[in-house]
């Protein structure tokens, strides 16, 4: 996903003189020839995370769009204040995109971990959230968005699904008829969902955006059946999206995703997978136990 | 009285600067809210900024300029002038906080549209105007950004990236004003600052931040390419010798008994 971001941004510069991309001192090397085609619009502003979004939102008032881009944990958590204030409070447009989110940077510690980053910015006001799955779902979303006059945060994931799923903005798409439950699967998380369905009876659903002030609606006719919401980062943040479908259609909500708390493991990506109990094989455990 | 046509602030200045001061110390005891020592604090720099500067300009200058408060509890400053400059109604001294008026305890840019920045939470402002600094490099557009900080703001290191900032793109276009009003001496203090400004190559200037004189000449400075820095030394509810230099005042109000006795104690 990194390279399509770099790709969609060298776009983004060459078609809109009103864009600016700001980097954190991160994807540097990826970013150096659109840096010395754009030298005045491309920014490596260096490891400052609350005074780049801040001067992002600066460019942002006077018409530049901004595209910020550095490391989940230091873009949204560290700098969640001026995301908060410069940019949502203001009602000033421009992209956040972030890499390491949730824990894709498994081996260097919780520091650099940020299964929050959804869930904090689901009640930031005026946020639209995209998770894509695929580098091709990504380059879509950005293509639409990246002026879209909101402030929209972008969570590139180290690991893809194996298919791209071209959604509209809000769109919840079924991809598996069933009748026994409904599962919903957001952004990466797909590919351990697919892999643990195999013998289940059970309606899959596809999101990869969670819009602001938008109620999700899930395109079913099943009703009195579980609704399993599983989500790459903590759970939580899909199901307040679709609650009132839930509640109408009576159906049993359980929300699976990260374990909130700290996964003090190193390893692989996978590894953290299993500890949260998000693999294939545990996934396929738990809707077994939830069925 | 001196015609307001004159060349430098003059004795009608004055009068019309005690004025503002009687309109917010009446729009906080009304309210029953408003940070008063610090409006009284910085006044005169923004009654320089948007009464004098437009009224002394040269016809060839381009005195186009944008305005951070980042201090933003200073507001009942910035309300008082911008409806001295017409920008706004004489409505906000009734209106003060009141649940649904425009002018809140601190500026809200999206309920006044003359307001270029939302501020409170300190920090924020500086990184603010340096990003819009660059925008308008980008937009070829040439004005003047105006941030006015705190002391006390001082101590937010979002502040100091922001110096670094300005010093790195040479934003000869920035001008920070520091409303040095001794609030660190009740906390982390900021010995030399005018070095410390130096060292990030501001060109800095000191002023007494009351004089009306002082503040015209410098925040009329120009550089070649690099941002400048006042340091205007001020007194926190400057004006009100009940309040000046008083911690107690910093977030209260007059009661309706106090008020007249206020008004008629200004100077």
């Amino acid at each position: 996903m990194r390279k399509t971001f770099v790709k969609a941004c060298g776009t983004m510069l060459s078609k809109a003189p009103n864009s600016a991309v700001l980097l954190g001192d991160i994807g540097v090397h990826s970013f150096s020839q659109l840096a010395n085609e754009y030298p005045d619009r491309v920014l490596n502003l260096g490891i400052m995370e609350q005074s780049m979004i801040g001067v992002a939102a600066g460019l942002s008032s006077k018409g530049i769009v901004p595209t910020v881009h550095s490391i989940a944990p230091f873009l949204v958590e560290r700098a969640l204040e001026q995301i908060k204030i410069d940019f949502g409070y203001q009602k000033l447009a421009g992209n956040l995109v972030s890499v390491g989110a949730s824990f894709d940077y498994a081996s260097l510690g919780c520091t650099h971990h940020c299964p929050a980053d959804v869930p904090i910015l689901s009640n930031v006001p005026e946020v639209d959230i995209f998770i894509p799955g695929h580098p091709d779902e990504f380059s879509v979303q950005f293509g639409h968005q990246w002026d879209s006059g909101a402030l929209n945060y972008f969570r590139l994931s180290e690991t893809s699904n194996s298919d791209a799923h071209i959604l509209k903005r809000g769109e919840v798409r079924r991809l598996k008829s069933g009748t026994e439950a409904i599962v919903l699967a957001v952004g990466p998380i797909l590919q351990q969902v697919v892999e643990a369905m195999t013998n289940f009876d059970i309606e899959l659903h596809y999101i990869n955006s969670l819009p602001k002030n938008m109620e999700l609606t899930i395109p079913t006719q099943l009703r009195d059946v579980p609704v399993i919401t599983i989500e790459p980062y903590y759970p939580g943040s899909l199901l307040q999206r679709i609650v009132r479908q839930v509640s109408s259609s009576h159906l049993k909500p359980s929300t699976l995703g990260v374990n909130v708390e700290f996964s003090r493991l190193y390893g692989k990506y996978e590894d953290h997978l299993r500890k949260h109990e998000l693999d294939a094989f545990s996934i396929q455990k738990r809707i077994e136990k939830l069925l | 009285m001196n015609s307001i046509d004159g060349t430098t602030p003059n004795e009608y200045d004055l009068k019309r600067i005690l004025e503002l001061r009687k309109k917010i110390l009446i729009a906080s005891s009304n309210a029953g809210e408003g940070h008063i020592p610090s409006a009284f604090s910085i006044l005169e720099i923004l009654y320089v900024l948007y009464i004098v500067l437009p009224r002394l300009r040269d016809e060839n200058q381009n005195l186009d300029f944008d305005f951070i408060l980042s201090k933003g509890h200073g507001c009942l400053a910035l309300y008082a002038v911008l409806e001295e400059a017409n920008l706004i109604d004489q409505n906000w001294v009734s209106d003060f906080c009141k649940p649904l008026s425009n002018f809140g305890g601190h500026p809200d840019k999206m309920k006044v549209p003359s307001v270029s920045a939302s501020t409170g939470s300190l920090g924020h402002g500086l990184p603010l105007a340096v990003g819009k600094a660059i925008a308008n490099r980008l937009l070829g557009q040439e004005q003047r950004i105006y941030c006015l900080v705190g002391d006390g703001e001082l101590n937010e290191g979002s502040i100091w990236e922001a110096l670094l900032l300005s010093e790195n793109f040479n934003l000869k276009e920035l001008c920070v004003i520091v409303d040095f009003n001794e609030s660190t001496s009740r906390s982390i203090e900021i010995p030399n600052l005018s070095a410390k400004l130096t060292g990030f190559s501001f060109e800095v200037v000191e002023v007494d931040g009351h004089n009306l004189s002082e503040l015209q000449r410098s925040l009329t400075l120009q550089t070649q390419n690099r941002p400048i820095a006042i340091i205007a030394k001020t007194t926190k509810g400057k004006g009100l010798s009940a309040m000046e230099n008083s911690f107690a005042w910093h977030h209260r109000s007059p009661q309706a008994s106090e008020l007249n006795i206020f008004l008629e104690g200004l100077k």
